[in-house]
């Protein structure tokens, strides 16, 4: 086996640790990227619009591959067995958001961290972390090879099992998460989904009467692709723990909806997938300081860390963002040889700097996910909902 | 069609994605801590669940989303969640 110190070892080759990755080379630093599935995306979904304001961040994202550049936002509420009430905005360039396949550009990230000298290990699952006196040290994959490093960054999803295993967070609840079914479905032609589509358009149905969603079903969703798109759409799993639902039955009735039937009669499964997400709760302890995002030797970022922006339900510019900040603090940490809390507190305050608290601050809509009240749904969703995650203004 | 579309979901649970095995009992149920309250079996899309003399026990990894819903959900903390081997379980091309 290959000298196994690195300078810093990055748990999770998503968004987070493939930016932090490609960073952590760029600054010289010996870098090594875990992934537990045989490519970067493997074990990845997500309903993949990403609020373009990432990209005025790092600009060199721009070369990376999009399905489609959506510019037209639409919101429907049904009502008597059909979509009755739509508003439709947009069309206007200046506000095109991108819409991603994770997979897709998730290889294209990994080459620019490759690129750059970070080392990708995939099809390896880091199982604990390397502890001495109140300081991580480096992680044990789940052969029990010893990997040793004076910084690691938790890059591992919700599920933060590094972070868990370091002893600086715990487990969110089933009341913080929401549970997302995601069908991808593939029509015949780009041409034929923008026909159906009207545009290149994103469309979002709620349904206040509770008509076909179930009791605490927020919205669902159209996310459309090249000639591709999801339908997502979730519930709180608290509720699902307690009551079940089958999604099935409920997209079932959805496709039966003539609005959906006269546009995507073509549509065929392609693939059945679902992912929890963290809600408004969980990032509370976050912001009151219960939970940590750093610890001796070690710092957590994307949604390992609780970046979901849940009025957006998007954490993939604060992945990215988050993995850049943790990159930077680690080489400082290692020029200065000191990777203790001392030094790594620097991550903290950038984040606490950046963007990524507002958008954690904002609760405005957090009610949507909460109490899914169907009086509070009747009021108008778009406003209050839609538009300002778009412009990412707080409410 | 969207009968057609919901017999396909329901005979393959994780339609469309491959799965690879080799991932070991990468999930478990600590017997001694379950009551058979069966939130694991409501929570899990994957049908990966059931429920045999009261207690809940896995009975196919072949159809889970590696989501950790039962990890979360169960209320005694009676689920023990690890990933499946490096390189093996679902892959998904389309998320």
């Amino acid at each position: 086996m290959s000298n196994q110190t690195y300078d810093v070892v990055i748990v999770g080759g998503s968004f987070g640790g493939l930016a932090a990755g490609k960073e952590a080379a760029e600054k010289g630093l010996k870098t090594l990227i875990l992934e537990r599935g045989r490519k970067p995306g493997d074990k990845i979904l997500s309903g993949c619009g990403v609020p373009p304001w990432i990209f005025l961040e790092m600009p060199w994202l721009e070369e990376a591959p999009i399905q489609r550049w959506v510019n037209q936002f639409c919101n429907h509420n049904i009502e008597n067995g059909d979509v009755h009430v739509s508003v439709c905005a947009g069309n206007s360039p200046g506000i095109s958001i991108p819409f991603i396949y994770c997979k897709t550009f998730l290889g294209w990230l990994a080459e620019k961290a490759e690129g750059a000298g970070a080392e990708l290990r995939t099809s390896t699952v880091s199982a604990s972390v390397i502890k001495e006196e109140g300081h991580v040290r480096g992680v044990i994959t789940e052969d029990g090879t010893e990997i040793r490093s004076d910084v690691v960054i938790a890059a591992d999803g919700m599920w933060s099992m590094t972070a868990t295993k370091a002893g600086i967070r715990r487990k969110l609840q089933p009341d913080n998460i929401l549970h997302l079914v995601a069908y991808d479905m593939v029509m015949p032609s780009k041409e034929a989904l923008e026909e159906a589509l009207g545009g290149s358009a994103f469309h979002v149905f709620w349904d206040p009467g509770r008509e076909i969603f179930p009791e605490h079903f927020v919205y669902l969703g159209i996310f459309p692709y090249e000639d591709s798109f999801h339908v997502e759409g979730g519930t709180s799993l608290t509720y699902l723990g307690r009551a079940g639902r089958d999604y099935d039955k409920l997209y079932k009735s959805f496709f039966e909806l003539p609005w959906y039937r006269e546009r995507f009669a073509k549509a065929k499964l392609r693939s059945r997938m679902w992912r929890p997400y963290p809600t408004f709760e969980g990032l509370q302890g976050l912001l009151r300081g219960h939970d940590n995002t750093y610890g001796n030797g070690i710092m957590i970022v994307g949604d390992a860390a609780g970046f979901m922006a849940t009025a957006s339900s998007a954490g993939i510019p604060q992945a990215l963002l988050s993995g850049r900040m943790a990159a930077e603090v680690a080489a400082e940490a290692v020029s200065k040889g000191d990777a203790s809390k001392k030094t790594l507190k620097q991550y903290e305050e950038k984040w606490r700097n950046s963007i990524i608290l507002p958008l954690l601050n904002n609760y405005a809509r957090r009610d949507y996910f909460r109490s899914a009240d169907p009086n509070f749904n009747k009021r108008q969703s778009f406003e209050t909902y839609f538009w300002p995650m778009i412009l990412q203004e707080p409410v | 069609m969207s009968e057609e579309i919901y017999k396909q979901a329901k005979k393959n649970l994780i339609h469309g994605c491959e799965w690879v095995p080799g991932t070991g009992d990468f999930i478990k149920v600590r017997t001694e801590l379950c009551t058979g309250c069966s939130a694991c079996i409501r929570a899990c899309f994957g049908n990966c669940f059931q429920l045999k003399d009261g207690k809940a026990r896995i009975k196919t990894y072949e159809t889970c989303c590696e989501c950790g819903a039962c990890w979360f959900v169960c209320p005694e903390n009676a689920i023990d969640f690890s990933w499946p081997k490096g390189g093996t379980g679902i892959v998904m091309e389309h998320g």
